[in-house]
């Protein structure tokens, strides 16, 4: 069997080559696909922070510095806001939704009911979502005639679908199953038997829950809201078809600062504001990644 | 000679889920300092006992007494005893040191009375320095003494063990089964054990109760188990037993092959039966001594002290076991022997049993 | 312990009711030809018609859409397992320590949101190949990029939950040669994961807008968007199909998959 000496970056013995290729070899099996990846997700995204800092027209600031700025700053803090408030209801409502559904485990037939919707339920959105909360909630929404119906006059209290509220009210339809689908486990892993365990040591359930319950749910909790806000964030379809307060979501605005084709003189704005928010999912994909494996450390 | 001094006592507990009777009737007393042993199958209804003891469940019927206090509704957290489980429940975001002192937490300790107690409750269980880790950290021995030391460290009334060996490896069990008597012991806590294994709970019960389908079927100290069984069940449940076939006449004579034997007990006169006899109670003498079977040696198992013996009856062809010093050893497969069987400790089996 | 758990089904109703009723109005809204505000008690069972369901299901913009979408579909659920279960087979049996790389690059997809991945692709290649966009196939790479996170996790799951190596020790031991153990031990055992990527990726590119819609590829998101205007109600029973059918590949994925690589494949993450 050759083995290959290699000390160092200097000294090269004759096998060197060799040995080198001997170790990269296994590595040529995964190419193909490193290389399809690097075509048509890096070679984009790459070119998508070229372009953004390269300086707008008539000005000499890089475009992603003049992104952050001024107006342009207002549409990334609005879409964090948006984010934020889905994300946060999603969170307190799903982990709910998963606490519900584990404490009736007795039920056959409901978890896998609740885990199947909510399957479906997360990875909805679009087009088709935005319809079906216009056909409900809209001007003239079934839902909207039946509420005032009853007395309750939705247009009267300025509630419209497409603004801030209604906007959050469509996105919690997949928020709340993708929570529950991040916070089934972590619920499951508070096991019966740390339960038993506390109260035999003397906790009462408010004591239970205070150092143990939310204290393991926790990890998953952070990790399912930045997940969550990452959906939001990233979401484009749904908030397009409903137009009106959606059209100040940066999604949507890189879209008009790039409509058509045109490359007028702000288009590297549009490249700053993919940009950033490439760099904002950066961020929030990590928390999340690092917090899950905190909680599954402890799922052992 | 411990003290008598009563603590736990489980008065005509019974238990049903649904169709199935977990329980029946339990009465059993636990003394300070005394170690009691659940034994039996699965189903048998030890857990559910216990169970009923720390609180998780409710009986139906019967009661549990702590001190002569009534305590059968009473919740499981007010109870005050200290329970540890087959998989751990260690608390998998806290560390060991956290670990131990929770159930001092709960109880308002003051911080640093309760690092006083955490810290001698850690060496007792000789796992000092091991304060900062945590339990993914720990190996499963490991963990089952930072629950030991958790359960113990409150000072509980009565300690509550559920199968806690079933979960490790046999070298740490056997450790580790030692280590809880002796703590046990020092630390002077009325104590219930439950297991599967019979060999627990013959080597550190100071009490057994053996039950089968929720009933209880003896209780007694382990030799008392061992040697006098009550039943059939119990015979073959707690180590090892020979059956053989007999014929049992009138007057308690048992008919083996060619030989008879005085039972010296009355038995009802049958056909047919079986007698049920440890393999200590089989030696091995020459062939066509008094009062012997003729049979040949079939097999040998060797294990350092002792050697168990398979011999084959000419008569009717079983294989019994007999268990024999290794020393006094001196035969070789194949050869002719006689069988003398010590009927005193015989149990009775009726066929239609 | 006794548990209350009357605070759970109360929750379960609302949340179902939350996510039921909208389906409904938008069914209503589709098959019924009775404008809201006229809606009552007696007009509720008039008018149920699936006409304006016909007409655009018959129309010509459906039709094409419709067409290239699912075109769309086949072809990226073909390139996907063309590269990923080479791939991930690959990795698991000759090298797993390359396992971490390749999950890295297959999450990388969530972090570029559909957005700003279409900016540049525009920027990109609109300037070093332009003809490559101008084919509508263009979006099945991306699509295949898109549902990476679902496909890869599928198959890496799958591939996981069978014990890999002893399969292949003792196909080997048997005297199979590499193809013959790939392709009749190895496969079979991961149909499962095969079939539970193919739906995902599916649903992923029948809904996808995003892409298309900057691309200005004619699918049956972009339909959507497209037809409102004309026949609103034709319109909605198209969405209201889309929903149903992804529900149903959802679905059936969903129970093929059981245990704790159901949550996951689901997630993609």
């Amino acid at each position: 069997m050759n083995t290959t000496v290699w000390s160092g970056r200097g000294s090269l013995s004759e096998r060197a080559p060799l040995g080198l290729f001997v170790r990269l070899r296994p590595w040529l099996g995964i190419l193909p696909f490193a290389m399809f990846v690097g075509a048509f997700l890096l070679w984009p995204t790459f070119s998508v922070f070229r372009s953004a800092m390269q300086p707008v027209e008539g000005s000499a600031k890089p475009a992603m510095l003049e992104a952050i700025s001024g107006q342009y700053l207002s549409s990334i803090l609005f879409s964090m806001r948006m984010s934020a408030i889905t994300a946060t209801l999603g969170m307190v409502i799903g982990t709910l939704v998963a606490i519900a559904v584990v404490s009736l485990d007795r039920m056959r037939g409901l978890r896998n009911l609740m885990v199947g919707y909510s399957a479906v339920a997360a990875n909805l959105g679009g087009i088709p979502l935005a319809f079906a909360f216009v056909a409900s909630l809209g001007m003239q929404g079934l839902y909207t005639k039946m509420l005032s119906a009853i007395g309750i006059d939705l247009t009267d209290m300025g509630f419209k679908i497409s603004d801030f509220s209604g906007i959050v009210i469509v996105y919690l339809y997949f928020q709340i199953p993708l929570m529950t689908l991040v916070m089934l486990p972590a619920v499951d892993g508070l096991k019966s038997t740390l339960r038993e365990a506390a109260s035999n040591l003397g906790a009462t359930s408010r004591q239970y829950w205070k150092n143990i319950g939310i204290p393991l749910l926790t990890p998953s909790l952070l990790g399912g809201f930045l997940l969550l806000f990452a959906n939001a964030f990233s979401a484009y379809a749904t908030a397009y078809a409903l137009s009106s307060r959606g059209s100040q979501l940066v999604s949507v605005q890189i879209r008009f600062y790039l409509q058509g084709n045109t490359i007028t003189g702000k288009s590297n704005l549009g490249y700053a504001l993919a940009a950033w928010m490439i760099i904002v999912m950066v961020v929030a994909m990590s928390g999340y990644l690092g917090l899950r494996r905190v909680s599954e450390r402890w799922r052992r | 000679m411990k003290t008598q001094q009563q603590v736990l006592k489980f008065s005509g507990a019974r238990k049903s889920f649904g169709d199935v009777v977990a329980l029946a009737g339990f009465d059993l007393e636990v003394a300070k300092g005394e170690l009691v042993t659940l034994l039996g199958p699965s189903g048998c209804g030890k857990t559910t006992a216990l169970r009923i003891a720390a609180g998780f469940e409710q009986p139906d019927s019967g009661t549990v007494e702590l001190h002569g206090v009534n305590i059968t509704n009473q919740p499981a957290h007010k109870r005050n005893m200290g329970m540890v489980f087959q998989n751990y429940s260690l608390f998998p975001h806290m560390n060991v040191t956290e670990n131990v002192g929770f159930g001092l937490k709960v109880r308002g300790k003051e911080s640093a009375e309760r690092k006083m107690l955490i810290t001698a409750a850690i060496d007792r269980v000789r796992l000092n320095g091991l304060g900062e880790r945590y339990s993914h950290q720990l190996s499963g021995g490991q963990q089952q003494r930072v629950a030991l030391a958790r359960a113990l460290v409150f000072e509980p009334q009565v300690l509550l063990l559920d199968e806690p060996l079933s979960a490790l490896d046999a070298k740490v069990r056997a450790e580790l089964r030692d280590e809880i008597r002796l703590l046990q012991s020092e630390v002077g806590v009325a104590t219930i054990f439950v297991t599967h294994d019979q060999d627990e709970a013959l080597s550190i019960s100071d009490r057994i109760c053996i039950m089968k389908d929720g009933h209880v079927q003896q209780i007694g100290t382990p030799r008392d188990v061992y040697l006098h069984p009550a039943n059939a069940f119990v015979a073959r449940f707690v180590g090892a037993m020979n059956e053989i076939e007999i014929n049992v006449s009138a007057s308690s004579i048992a008919s083996i092959g060619e030989l008879q034997l005085d039972l010296q007990v009355s038995h009802i006169a049958g056909p047919s039966a079986k007698m049920l006899l440890r393999p200590d109670a089989v030696s091995i003498c020459q062939r066509g001594d008094q009062n012997s079977l003729n049979a040949t040696v079939v097999g040998q198992h060797f294990s350092g002290a002792t050697t168990m013996v398979r011999l084959r009856l000419d008569h009717n062809d079983t294989v019994v076991s007999a268990l024999l010093v290794s020393r006094a050893v001196n035969v070789v497969v194949g050869e002719g022997v006689g069988v003398l069987l010590n009927t005193h400790e015989a149990i009775i089996e009726r066929s239609n049993d | 312990m006794k548990r209350n758990n009357a605070w759970a089904k109360f929750l379960l109703l609302v949340v179902g009711a939350f996510y039921t009723l909208p389906m409904l109005a938008m069914a209503r809204f589709s098959f019924q030809k009775v404008p809201v505000i006229k809606l009552g008690w007696s007009t509720l069972l008039k008018n149920w018609t699936i006409g304006p369901m016909i007409d655009a299901v018959t129309s010509a913009r459906f039709l094409e859409a419709g067409w290239l979408s699912v075109r769309l579909a086949f072809l990226s659920v073909l390139l996907s397992l063309l590269i990923l279960v080479p791939t991930t087979v690959y990795v698991h049996v000759r090298f797993m320590r390359a396992r971490a790389f390749v999950e890295l690059l297959s999450i990388l997809p969530f972090v570029v949101p559909p957005i700003a991945l279409v900016v540049g692709i525009s920027s990109a290649m609109r300037s070093t190949i332009p003809s490559f966009l101008s084919s509508p196939f263009s979006l099945v790479p991306f699509y295949v990029v898109i549902a990476l996170p679902f496909s890869f996790r599928s198959l890496d799951v799958g591939l996981s939950s069978i014990d890999l190596k002893t399969l292949v020790e003792a196909s080997r031991s048997l005297g199979a040669g590499w193809m013959r153990t790939v392709s009749s031990v190895i496969l079979p055992n991961i149909k499962t994961g095969v079939v539970s990527a193919s739906f995902l990726t599916f649903a992923v590119v029948l809904g996808e807008f995003t892409i298309a819609s900057l691309l200005l590829k004619f699918t049956l998101p972009a339909y959507l968007a497209e037809a409102q205007g004309n026949n609103p109600q034709g319109t909605f029973t198209v969405g209201l199909l889309l929903i149903v059918v992804s529900a149903l590949l959802l679905g059936v994925m969903n129970r093929i998959t059981r245990g704790k690589s159901q949550i996951v494949s689901t997630i993609g993450i």
